[in-house]
């Protein structure tokens, strides 16, 4: 299966990508994701990805623990969020 | 980048109760907002049926340090509007609303130019008011923007104060 991944604001520039499409093995979390883009793009890539404040969405969905991936899925990475 | 900054214009309507109609308009946008525009155009829809009607905008503070140019507002097309609608649904839970207007502006600002405008009408001040802080508290903390401060030699990424999660923190503490 095919999953698009976004990295946002500082965490984009800590990695030097604003994103990927990957091919992963059917029933891949987004827990093993991390390992794939370790590969893709750097061991270091993985203390940016799991630092305590990064977040994560699939879908445009925040989520609180990891899932499954399906076909087609976009995950987004992105840093604590600052507005108004 | 893989995406650009985009403007979007949402417009909801849905059924309180019997007739009563109400309003939410959430904008992400690159270009400035006219307060005067959407404060006559909040006031034509709320047609008679409002007694209260509060803005809040938010401004780029002149910034202390010379060597700072502007700031910088990153958003993710999607996912930006529905943090903010989510947080706008809550406010229409929470207090009786007749009309939201939010509209959060992004890419590169300068000192003194506008960011943000919130516009709440309801029946009675009471509501507007508490719902246009509350808006306003969780656009800090949990609507999906990034700004980076831009310097003359280099930029910094601004995070969220400790004042800004003590005052969301508060709505949850008193329900």
């Amino acid at each position: 299966m095919k999953v698009r991944v976004l990295f946002f604001a500082s965490l984009r520039e800590e990695i030097g990508s604003e994103g990927l499409d990957l091919t992963l093995p059917d029933g891949s979390t987004t827990d093993s994701l991390v390992g794939a883009l370790s590969s893709c793009l750097g061991s270091e890539t993985i203390s940016s990805l799991q630092g305590e404040s990064v977040r994560v969405a699939v879908n445009l969905e925040m989520l609180d623990g990891a899932v499954e991936l399906h076909d087609n899925d976009e995950v987004a990475y992105f840093p604590q969020v600052t507005g108004g | 980048m893989l995406w650009n900054c985009t403007t979007t214009t949402k417009w909801l309507t849905s059924l309180k109760s019997l007739g009563a109609k109400l309003l939410k308009s959430i904008r992400v946008q690159e270009a400035d907002f006219c307060i005067e525009e959407e404060w006559r155009h909040c006031r034509e829809r709320l047609a008679g049926r409002g007694g209260a009607l509060v803005c809040f905008a938010g401004l780029v503070r002149d910034l202390k340090d010379d060597e700072l140019l502007g700031l910088y507002l990153e958003h993710y097309p999607g996912m930006t509007e529905k943090s903010i609608e989510t947080i706008v649904d809550k406010a229409m839970q929470k207090w009786s609303l007749l009309d939201v207007v939010v509209i959060h502006r992004v890419g590169k600002l300068l000192a003194r130019d506008q960011i943000v405008l919130v516009l709440v009408g309801s029946a009675h001040r009471g509501d507007a008011f508490a719902a246009c802080e509350y808006i306003m508290d969780f656009l800090k903390t949990e609507a999906v923007f990034w700004k980076k401060e831009i310097g003359r030699t280099s930029d910094k990424w601004i995070k969220s104060t400790t004042d800004d999660y003590q005052r969301r923190s508060s709505w949850v503490d008193n329900g």
